[in-house]
């Protein structure tokens, strides 16, 4: 049930993947973007990792896609599309042989990590590792100083964004 | 042991989602059976609250809305966070496992991470980030308009 | 799990040896505090105010304990060998309040929001000296980045807001690399705190090349901070573009920092892998000639020592190669120099107003400016590592343990080393040496003048600066023969 579930989630999340890359319209790549999320949730519950999941759709579905759609909607997407049309196609060969140089290595290094030897027996049958409780305690007690430094670089981030958006007085956008 | 198959009991949630797109798919299907399809130029127009659109969808937002929402993405990261303390933060068996300091501890750590968060969005609003900028009324412009009205009021009046 | 909570009174208590760097925390958000209620325009009197965190955090840590002792489960940890690298974190840290004036800051001069940003940047570094925990680790390097990124763009102009912009994305992209990078080591080893032997004991299970890629994904985000080889892009644009102590402060901290937390870092590695060397070596020396060869093409002075410092990043790499006694003190002893003389020139060059000069500018600059022009050659003197300044024991340093790493390992990976190093001072001394060549045997010439855009805004120069440059060549050139003496 498990494997069946994993190969068809895999070839949803590739396949709207690519689809981000290949459709012309960026609001739809966006959409196909959220489906991917989707497909990755589902992976994560297979994993054991259900808040994860929950969580992967709350903020990555709902919040930074939105920040996403925004992004397309300044920009005018007309001009970015013809732009992209015009440019160097040695650039894009260029791109195209790194990033396919990239994927090989990382591949060929994860084919050699040999799980069985890593994961203990008794730890991979505690089915509740994902669940919120789990996470909880954790991340009050092992995780306790990460948990705090993460409010201090919100609030650098909060204070950062302010900061960059300010224009010049009198610098309007057009509604 | 509520370990041995945990599919199990997601087989609820996962009969719930596929109950959530039958549900959706049949009254699509359904609407588009019932319904006429004459496209005429006032029906295509998009629907807005009996409002006439202006211009494309597709236009320029205001730099502002970008604002909201990269605060929105902050705090929606923050619940995340709270989730978690919700549930484990009252638990009478972890509080007396760490001799009576786990729900205190929790508590505050909860605190000082909103506390600070609730910081940088009071620093963002008294910035003015999550206003818009003021339209200057031109008042005078507005006086003669009003000493118009009363002037037309008048010939009326006086006929 | 549970045994974590039945520890978490003790963990708790052991919490007030983290109370400095909190409490730095506490007074970076004090500095928020005023854009309540005014604007956020300062007095230099605030600037100054920013020394006395430091200074406080300085004299604590100079007295407390660095024995090795941790906390928040092992989160935290203060090794002795991370002492120094603290302390000069913090003490150069002071360095560029106290070397630029406050109109130096920007247009409006110095603002809270830089005060607060400079502090937490140096709570992002210190903090990530003292990580013991990859998680941890990551926070504290985030937190100083994003830090760098809005005091690049703090002087509030639209070049300093696009390099801003620019640096964060660059900087987003490093960062999510190494956060890649630890979920490699997570899976790998199933610990993230690197001073545990479990995480020992997993490297050396693991086949090496997953462990190479997990390495050089979590080396992007420091080399990214370092300014080294594959991620040093963002250097010239911002040192354009930013303000000049955000410049000073930038080559020199987070470095200094980054090393420390490699020193702590790489000896788990190499007690798995010993090859990894090899590893730090090809960054360090694709660093120096990258860095070098680029430097020596530019046409601006302060784009060469951006990339100068690319350069400088690789000599601070080499003594990681070996983690001998030989190496500490050297690596300790090149991050002094390195950083005395890059303030030096830093300062020079923005007090007297020759921030956006060509060489060209420089013709014949040394009948007018004698001593600023002296000072320059000394700081250039011992970037290059020439002899009556304290850069010449640095480099001398570096070979050494390139020698003693060649001795104990016989691998002639070394030697190659340190003759490509070698090769790259002599480069460097074209470049060091172009601002003096124009100054001393350059006649000032009538097409530069024709040339000029702007002349500099003023030559009035600031007296704790001078004082500063005083003391540094005084440390570098006592330095050296105090050491002779020895």
């Amino acid at each position: 049930m498990a494997d069946k579930l994993f190969y068809f989630l895999a070839f949803v999340t590739v396949l709207s993947a690519l689809m981000v890359v290949f459709s012309k319209n960026p609001v739809h790549s966006v959409l196909y973007l959220i489906l991917t999320f989707f497909s990755i949730s589902g992976q994560y519950v297979i994993l054991n990792a259900q808040f994860l999941a929950v969580v992967n759709i709350i903020v990555y579905a709902g919040a930074i896609m939105v920040l996403f759609l925004f992004v397309i909607m300044f920009l005018n997407m007309r001009t970015a599309a013809e732009d992209a049309r015009k440019r160097n196609a040695l650039i894009q060969l260029a791109g195209v042989i790194s990033s396919g140089l990239l994927l090989t290595i990382v591949i060929s290094a994860l084919v050699r990590v040999d799980m069985a030897a890593h994961i203990a027996p008794a730890k991979a049958l505690n089915t509740q590792v994902g669940m919120v409780e789990n996470l909880g305690i954790e991340l009050f007690t092992n995780f306790l100083v990460p948990f705090e430094l993460a409010s201090v670089l919100f609030i650098a981030a909060m204070v950062g964004a302010v900061l960059l958006a300010k224009r010049e007085e009198g610098e309007r956008n057009a509604f | 042991m509520r370990t041995e198959n945990h599919f199990n009991q997601l087989s609820t949630a996962l009969l719930f989602i596929i109950g959530g797109l039958l549900f959706s798919l049949i009254s699509l299907t359904v609407w588009k059976l019932l319904r006429s399809n004459k496209p005429t130029e006032i029906t295509q127009v998009a629907y807005e609250s009996g409002e006439e659109p202006i211009g494309s969808a597709l236009g320029g937002f205001n730099i502002r809305f970008y604002m909201v929402a990269l605060l929105f993405v902050l705090f929606d990261v923050e619940l995340v966070f709270l989730f978690p303390w919700a549930v484990v933060m009252g638990n009478k068996q972890f509080n007396e496992m760490s001799g009576g300091v786990w729900g205190y501890t929790t508590l505050i750590e909860a605190f000082v991470f909103v506390l600070l968060l609730g910081f940088g969005l009071a620093y963002a609003w008294k910035q003015q980030w999550l206003g818009w900028a003021k339209v200057a009324i031109n008042r005078p412009k507005m006086k003669q308009v009003n000493r118009e009205y009363e002037l037309f009021n008048e010939q009326v009046n006086r006929r | 799990m549970q045994e974590y909570i039945q520890v978490l009174g003790v963990e708790l208590g052991k919490f007030s040896g983290l109370l400095p760097e909190l409490l730095l925390l506490i007074v970076s958000l004090l500095w928020l505090l005023p854009g309540f209620s005014k604007g956020q325009k300062t007095n230099p009197i605030w600037l100054y105010s920013l020394l006395i965190p430091i200074a406080g955090l300085v004299y604590l840590r100079w007295f407390s304990a660095w024995k090795g002792q941790s906390l928040g489960y092992g989160a935290i940890h203060f090794p002795e060998t991370s002492k120094y690298f603290y302390l000069f974190t913090a003490g150069f840290a002071a360095i560029p309040i106290i070397g630029f004036a406050s109109r130096s800051w920007g247009k409006n001069g110095f603002t809270f929001q830089q005060g607060f940003f400079y502090l937490s940047a140096i709570a992002g570094a210190l903090l990530s000296l003292l990580s013991a925990q990859l998680l941890v680790l990551y926070l504290a390097i985030e937190i100083l980045s994003f830090s760098s990124y809005f005091l690049a763009a703090s002087a509030l102009n639209k070049n300093a807001s696009e390099g801003g912009i620019k640096y964060l994305l660059q900087g987003s992209a490093a960062s999510a690399c190494m956060l890649y990078g630890i979920s490699w080591l997570y899976g790998i080893t199933g610990t993230l705190n690197f001073t545990h032997p479990l995480f020992i004991e997993g490297l050396k299970m693991a086949s090496p090349f997953t462990v190479y890629m997990a390495l050089i994904l979590v080396l992007g985000g420091i080399t990214f901070k370092l300014s080294a080889f594959p991620l040093h892009v963002w250097v010239s644009n911002v040192y354009e573009v930013a303000p000049m102590p955000v410049v000073a402060f930038l080559s020199v901290v987070p470095k200094v920092a980054m090393l420390g937390v490699l020193w702590q870092l790489l000896p788990a590695i190499y007690q798995a892998i010993p090859q990894v060397y090899q590893l730090i070596g090809w960054v360090a020396m694709a660093s120096i000639i990258v860095g070098n060869v680029t430097a020596l093409v530019q046409k601006l002075p302060i784009r060469t020592m951006a990339y100068s410092t690319v350069s400088q990043a690789g000599y601070l790499l080499l003594p990681l190669l070996s983690g001998s006694e030989l190496a500490y003190s050297t690596l300790l002893a090149y991050i002094i120099v390195y950083s005395l003389a890059n303030f030096g020139v830093l300062i020079i060059l923005e007090n007297y107003g020759w921030k956006s000069f060509t060489f060209s500018q420089f013709a014949g600059m040394a009948k007018t400016h004698l001593w600023p022009m002296l000072a320059l050659l000394v700081f250039f003197l011992s970037l290059i590592g020439l002899p009556p300044t304290l850069g010449f024991l640095g480099k001398a340093g570096l070979f050494l343990v390139l020698a003693e790493g060649f001795q104990a390992l016989k691998s002639t990976f070394y030697l190659w080393m340190g003759i490509l190093a070698l090769l790259n001072a002599a480069v460097a001394l074209f470049y060091y040496l172009h601002i003096p060549y124009q100054a001393w045997l350059k006649p000032k010439g009538f097409e530069t003048n024709s040339k000029v855009p702007e002349m500099p805004i003023s030559a009035k120069t600031w007296w704790p600066a001078q004082i500063l440059v005083a003391i540094f060549i005084v440390i570098l050139v006592v330095g050296f023969f105090w050491n002779s003496w020895l």
